[in-house]
């Protein structure tokens, strides 16, 4: 799979005005990357939205067919949305926040340790 | 280690009433909840309107102007210590609740303990259920109203209830199309390369980048199934449910549940019950006990009065 998906950030799938919920508050930007790519995320929103507003679906890849995944319970039940994130393995995006400087990786089946082990 | 007289799990409608009933008549009261802000249910169903106050001093009105009103209670009691962003995982013998945050784990030793745990969105799989992009309804509204961002643009729903409906209403709001909706998960089929990009309703294909599972919600009684109390499985409360009385008390003693997590209701009954737990756990008068029982019993369908009524005659499930 190509990273063409991260080639033009779409950030408008940012709700800004709501009307229940009004003007979206103004955050502290944070910077973050995504294989590779630097993206921008609100302060302390968790991973899986910050790729969202970022145009981003996918988490992760399954460990033999290969098929992807992305958010599906959005609440830290479900583990779908399984990504590496400084390295460690098997972060749920939906409900670990975003802090400046973090790398985030698409997992690749179970991933894999620094140290090569799998 | 930490001693209290009270524990209760989940902030949502049914634990905040329940910690504002057990602090009230001062007992030394947690509250625990795994979100960054109390208020549960509240906080992403934001077109509920809070009409029965449960018994709760509380003004009615939208769901979110309540969860801030009854945040700012709970703020006000010297005895109520709450741990938000902290995830109750295990439920063990003595009620020692295992918690733990982002940095550190600890132990919780209640006298009792109340799990106001809430409810899981039922999710029936069906071909292409798995992509991205397909997600459940209670995904699709904490996306939108938590995090506020959008998962789609172009929506199909699952689901011919009333939390299809208010998912619908909350796409409406924000600002995104709906094109189709069907009731039946044995004729839906989603597809698409590495994301969602079309949805089959029996012969018809709608080009969509969302689908969402509105099929209803299930009682999340995970703890007291781990503290082994009893359970059934009970359609009319929302699938498996643990046997308990109308004040929550379960098979396992000092262990209550209320809310959602005891049967999916209303706002009003989930707050009644949880404030009836309460009162329940704490040890309250026999004055106020009454008091809450007739607020409870005013307030609850016949349909949830019966099914709990039941609950201790339908035999051991689970």
């Amino acid at each position: 799979m190509s990273d063409s998906r991260h080639s033009e950030p779409d950030q408008s799938r940012r709700i800004h005005e709501h009307p229940l919920l009004g003007e979206l508050e103004t955050a502290d930007m944070v910077n973050i990357t995504v294989d590779g790519q630097q993206l921008q995320a609100r302060s302390g929103e968790p991973i899986a939205a910050a790729l969202m507003a970022n145009g981003i679906d996918i988490c992760r890849a399954m460990p033999e067919s290969g098929e992807s995944r992305g958010v599906f319970c959005g609440v830290g039940r479900c583990s779908d949305c399984l990504m590496t994130v400084d390295a460690v393995l098997n972060v749920r995006t939906c409900v670990t926040p975003v802090y400046d400087g973090m790398r985030i990786e698409t997992q690749h089946g179970l991933g894999t340790w620094l140290d090569g082990q799998p | 280690m930490r001693q209290v007289d009270v524990a209760v799990v989940g902030g949502g409608p049914a634990g905040i009433a329940a910690a504002i009933a057990s602090a009230e008549i001062g007992a030394s009261t947690i509250l625990i909840d795994e979100h960054a802000n109390i208020g549960g249910q509240l906080r992403w169903r934001i077109g509920l309107t809070l009409k029965d106050t449960g018994g709760l001093d509380v003004e009615p009105g939208p769901g979110l102007v309540v969860a801030d009103a009854l945040a700012g209670r709970l703020s006000q009691f010297d005895n109520l210590t709450i741990l938000t962003g902290t995830v109750a995982w295990g439920l063990f013998d003595d009620n020692v609740i295992g918690i733990s945050n982002d940095s550190e784990a600890d132990e919780i030793k209640p006298d009792s303990v109340i799990l106001a745990t809430g409810s899981t969105d039922i999710a029936l799989p069906f071909p292409g259920w798995t992509l991205p992009g397909v997600m459940t309804a209670r995904a699709a509204q904490t996306f939108m109203h938590v995090h506020r961002v959008l998962p789609g643009r172009t929506w199909v729903i699952l689901g011919d209830g009333e939390e299809a409906d208010e998912l619908q209403g909350d796409l409406e709001r924000a600002g995104v199309d709906v094109i189709a909706r069907s009731a039946n998960p044995d004729d839906i089929r989603a597809s698409g390369t590495n994301r969602l990009t079309h949805v089959e309703i029996g012969a018809d294909v709608y080009e969509a980048d969302a689908l969402a599972i509105a099929l209803g919600r299930q009682p999340d009684a995970e703890l007291a199934l781990h503290a082994q109390a009893k359970s059934a499985f009970v359609s009319d409360l929302g699938g498996f449910t643990v046997h308990r009385d109308e004040s929550g008390r379960t098979s396992e003693p000092g262990v209550f549940i209320a809310g959602d997590a005891a049967g999916i209701g209303s706002l009003g009954e989930v707050i009644a019950e949880g404030r009836l737990a309460g009162l329940s756990a704490a040890g309250a008068s026999a004055t106020s006990l009454d008091a809450a029982r007739k607020t409870l019993e005013e307030i609850s369908s016949d349909r949830r009065k019966n099914a709990i009524a039941n609950l201790w005659t339908i035999g051991t499930g689970v």
